[in-house]
C-alpha cells in the first residue's frame, strides 16, 4: 500500500517537488511561494511518476484561486496513465460557470461522468478536493462533502496521480498545495464462477481470467448428502487450499477454502471431490487482502432450523474488511436478499442449484464494510429448510507508512490524514 | 419531480473540458443525478431527477427515450416489440428485452451493456464499436482477430467476465448481450441514485 504526499515547500522552481518526482505532461506548472502554480494560459498536466498499488486509490489537494475571474477551471486527476497520454479521471471547480465537474479523459477525449454540481468560488479561499476510485465507482468530494458517484468501468489498472487545470488567459492565480494521495484500503471482490450443472459426487470451477497475484480465491462446497469435508484442489501445481471453516447439521455439509493466487492462477480448474449424492459450490476472487498470513478472521458455522434464516453478527476489527456469508443446503432452494446492518446488504455472487441426486444449493454473498463494528446479524430469504451457514470476514492490507503499520481512523484513514477526507465507499 | 432513466445521443467532440462528449438535452439542465455512456458510441443512459417541464421538454424530442417513472412495472406484449425496436434505434440489442421483466432489469440490462462497452472502449481505443445495426448481426468468426476480437476478450476478461460460452456463430448481439448480463447484482451509481 502506498502513500504519497506533497508539500511544495520548497524554493520556487521550474521543478515540482520537493518530495516527489513530477512529471509535467501538458503546459507548465511551477512551485511559487510554496505551492504549485498554474503558469500558463491553456491546460497543464502533471503527475507523480510513482505508481501507487493499487487502481483503488484516492488523490487530494488544497485548491486555491487569488481572484476569481475569466475562464478557469482547477482540478486533481486518479487513473493517471504513467506516460504522456492522456488518460484519466478528473474532478475539477470551473469558477467561470460556478459548477464541479467530473470528467473521465481517455488519450485525450473528454466526456462528461455526472450532471454539473453548482459550487461559488470566492478569492483567496482554500478548497479541498478529493477524488476516489474504487472498482467501477468514481467519486469526488469537496470539502468533505460528495459531489459525485458515478459508475465507470472504462479506464481500469492505472496507477499515477497529478494535477490539472486550465484558463483562458493569465492574470489570475491558480495554486495547489497538500497534495497528498494514497491506495484505498478495503477488500474488493473481483470476480465470482459458480458451479454449473446438477453435479452429484464433484464438480470443478474455473478461477475467473482476471484474476492477479495476490488475490484471495475462496471457494464453497456443499456436500448434500454426507457430513464429511471434500477434497479441494486444483491444476496449478502450487500453492494449497486451506479451510476456513467447515460444518455440518448431520445428513449434509457446508465447507469454505482459500486459496492465494499466484500469477499464473487465472484460468486453473478448482477441483472439489468425494462428496456423496449432490453438491455444488462457487469460488470468488477477492483483491486488496492482507497479503501476509490468513486473510480471513471471525469465521462461525451455524446449522439452521428450518424457518430461521439468520446468522448470528459477526465483529469485523479492521475498516474496509469485506463481510462474506455461505449458505448451504441439501434441498436445492435458492437463496436471496441477503443483508446486515453493517453493511446493510450484501451483494450475492452466486446461488447454483443442483438437481443431481438428492439437490442440493450453495449461495455466496459478500459486501464492504466502512467502519469496523458488528454487522448485526445476517440474513438471507428462502423456502423454509433447515440450513447451513459460515459467516467471516477478509481482512484488507492497510498502510505502511515509514515502516511501521498505520493507525486508522473511524472513517478508514491513517491518522493525522483526515483533512476532508470524507470516506463513502459505494463499492460494490 | 423523480428519478427517471433516458436514453439520449450524444453530443460533444470530446476536445476539450468545454465541448465533452455528454448527453444532449439533460446535460445543459444541471438536473441532479448522473450518466453513462455507451462506450464511444455516441449515446448515455442518464438517471436525473428533473423538474416537470424540464422532463417534458425532454421527452418531446424523437431521439430521446423515457423510461416509466415506475421501474417496477413489467414489459409485456406489444411494448417488448416496441421497446426492441426503440433500442436498436440506439443500436442497442433489442433481444435483451424479454416479456415480463421489470422496467428495473430492463434499466440495469442497459447499464450492464454500457459498461462493458465503456471497458471496451478503454482497451480498443476512441472508436465507434457498433456503428451500424447490421454489425450487431454479425458472427463471431467473422469479425477481425486483431484489434477487434482480441480487444472484446481483453476487456471481457479484465472485469472477470466469462468468454467461453463464445464460438464461432455467436452473433455480436448475442455477445453483448450476455455480457451486459455478467455484470450481475453490483449497483450502478447515478450520483445519489442506485439502479
Amino acid at each position: 500500500v502506498t502513500t504519497l504526499t506533497e508539500t511544495f515547500d520548497t524554493a520556487d522552481s521550474d521543478t515540482l517537488g520537493p518530495v516527489n518526482t513530477w512529471v509535467e505532461d501538458v503546459g507548465d506548472i511551477d512551485i511559487v511561494s510554496n505551492k504549485a502554480r498554474l503558469i500558463t494560459a491553456g491546460a497543464a498536466v502533471a503527475r507523480i511518476s510513482t505508481n501507487l498499488s493499487s487502481d483503488n486509490h484516492y488523490s487530494q489537494a488544497v485548491l486555491r484561486w487569488d481572484l476569481v475571474s475569466g475562464h478557469a477551471s482547477h482540478g486533481i486527476i486518479v487513473r493517471k496513465a504513467g506516460s504522456a497520454t492522456q488518460t484519466y479521471y478528473m474532478a475539477d471547480i470551473a469558477s467561470s460557470s460556478d459548477v464541479a465537474r467530473l470528467f473521465r479523459c481517455v488519450a485525450a477525449a473528454f466526456t462528461s461522468l455526472s450532471a454539473d454540481v453548482g459550487f461559488v468560488v470566492s478569492a483567496a479561499t482554500d478548497y479541498v478536493l478529493q477524488l476516489r476510485c474504487v472498482g467501477s465507482n468514481i467519486s469526488a468530494l469537496v470539502d468533505t462533502v460528495q459531489k459525485f458517484s458515478v459508475t465507470d468501468t472504462n479506464i481500469v489498472g492505472n496507477l499515477q496521480v497529478g494535477l490539472r487545470s486550465d484558463r483562458e488567459a493569465t492574470g489570475f492565480n491558480l495554486d495547489w498545495n497538500n497534495f497528498e494521495a494514497a491506495d484505498i484500503e478495503s477488500v474488493s471482490h473481483r470476480a465470482t464462477i459458480a458451479g454449473s450443472g446438477n453435479t452429484t459426487t464433484s464438480l470443478t470451477l474455473v478461477i475467473p481470467a482476471s484474476t492477479v497475484a495476490n488475490d484471495i480465491v475462496v471457494a464453497s462446497f456443499t456436500n448434500g448428502g454426507a457430513t464429511a469435508d471434500p477434497t479441494v484442489a486444483d491444476d496449478e501445481g502450487a500453492g494449497t487450499w486451506v479451510k476456513i471453516l467447515s460444518g455440518n447439521n448431520g445428513a449434509s455439509n457446508l465447507s469454505v477454502w482459500w486459496k492465494r493466487a499466484s500469477g499464473s492462477t487465472a484460468g486453473k480448474t478448482i477441483t472439489g471431490s468425494v462428496f456423496t449424492n449432490s453438491c455444488t459450490g462457487g469460488a470468488s476472487v477477492y483483491s486488496g487482502c492482507k497479503l501476509t498470513g490468513d486473510p480471513f478472521g471471525g469465521a462461525t458455522y451455524e446449522s439452521n432450523i428450518s424457518g430461521n434464516e439468520t446468522h448470528a453478527a459477526i465483529t469485523p476489527t479492521i475498516n474496509g474488511s469485506m463481510v462474506c456469508l455461505t449458505v448451504g443446503q441439501a434441498p436445492d432452494l435458492a437463496i436471496a436478499t441477503q443483508a446486515a446492518t453493517s453493511p446493510a446488504v450484501l451483494i450475492e455472487r452466486f446461488d447454483h442449484l443442483s438437481t443431481g441426486g438428492a439437490d442440493s444449493a450453495c449461495a455466496h454473498a459478500s459486501e464492504v464494510q466502512v467502519t469496523a463494528e458488528s454487522t448485526g446479524n445476517l440474513t438471507w430469504a428462502q423456502t423454509n429448510a433447515a440450513t447451513m451457514s459460515i459467516a467471516w470476514y477478509m481482512i484488507p492490507e492497510v498502510a505502511v507508512v515509514g515502516g511501521s503499520r498505520t493507525t486508522f481512523n473511524t472513517r478508514g484513514f491513517p491518522l493525522g490524514m483526515e483533512v476532508g477526507m470524507g470516506w463513502r465507499m459505494d463499492l460494490q | 419531480m423523480a428519478f427517471r432513466l433516458y436514453i439520449v445521443p450524444a453530443i460533444g467532440s470530446g476536445a476539450s473540458t468545454s465541448d465533452a462528449r455528454r448527453p444532449k438535452y439533460i446535460h445543459a439542465l444541471r438536473p441532479p443525478g448522473a450518466w453513462m455512456d455507451f462506450g464511444f458510441n455516441p449515446v448515455f443512459l442518464c438517471g436525473v431527477d428533473m423538474t416537470a417541464p424540464q422532463d417534458t421538454s425532454v421527452v418531446a424530442n424523437a431521439d430521446v427515450f423515457a423510461f416509466p417513472f415506475d421501474l417496477t412495472a413489467t414489459i409485456s406484449g406489444g411494448a417488448v416489440t416496441t421497446r426492441k425496436a426503440r433500442f436498436e434505434d440506439f443500436l442497442i440489442p433489442g433481444d435483451g428485452v424479454v416479456n415480463g421483466m421489470t422496467e428495473k432489469a430492463c434499466g440495469r440490462y442497459v447499464a450492464g451493456l454500457f459498461q462493458y462497452m465503456q471497458r471496451l472502449n478503454g482497451v480498443l481505443g476512441n472508436e465507434v464499436f457498433i456503428d451500424t445495426l447490421a454489425k450487431l448481426n454479425v458472427l463471431w468468426n467473422t469479425v477481425p482477430v486483431d484489434p477487434y476480437q482480441t480487444a472484446i476478450l481483453e476487456a471481457a476478461h479484465s472485469i472477470g467476465y466469462d468468454t467461453s460460452f463464445i464460438v464461432g456463430t455467436t452473433q455480436v448481439r448475442a455477445i453483448l448481450r450476455n455480457f451486459a448480463d455478467q455484470w450481475g447484482n453490483e449497483t450502478f451509481h447515478f450520483g445519489t441514485f442506485n439502479l
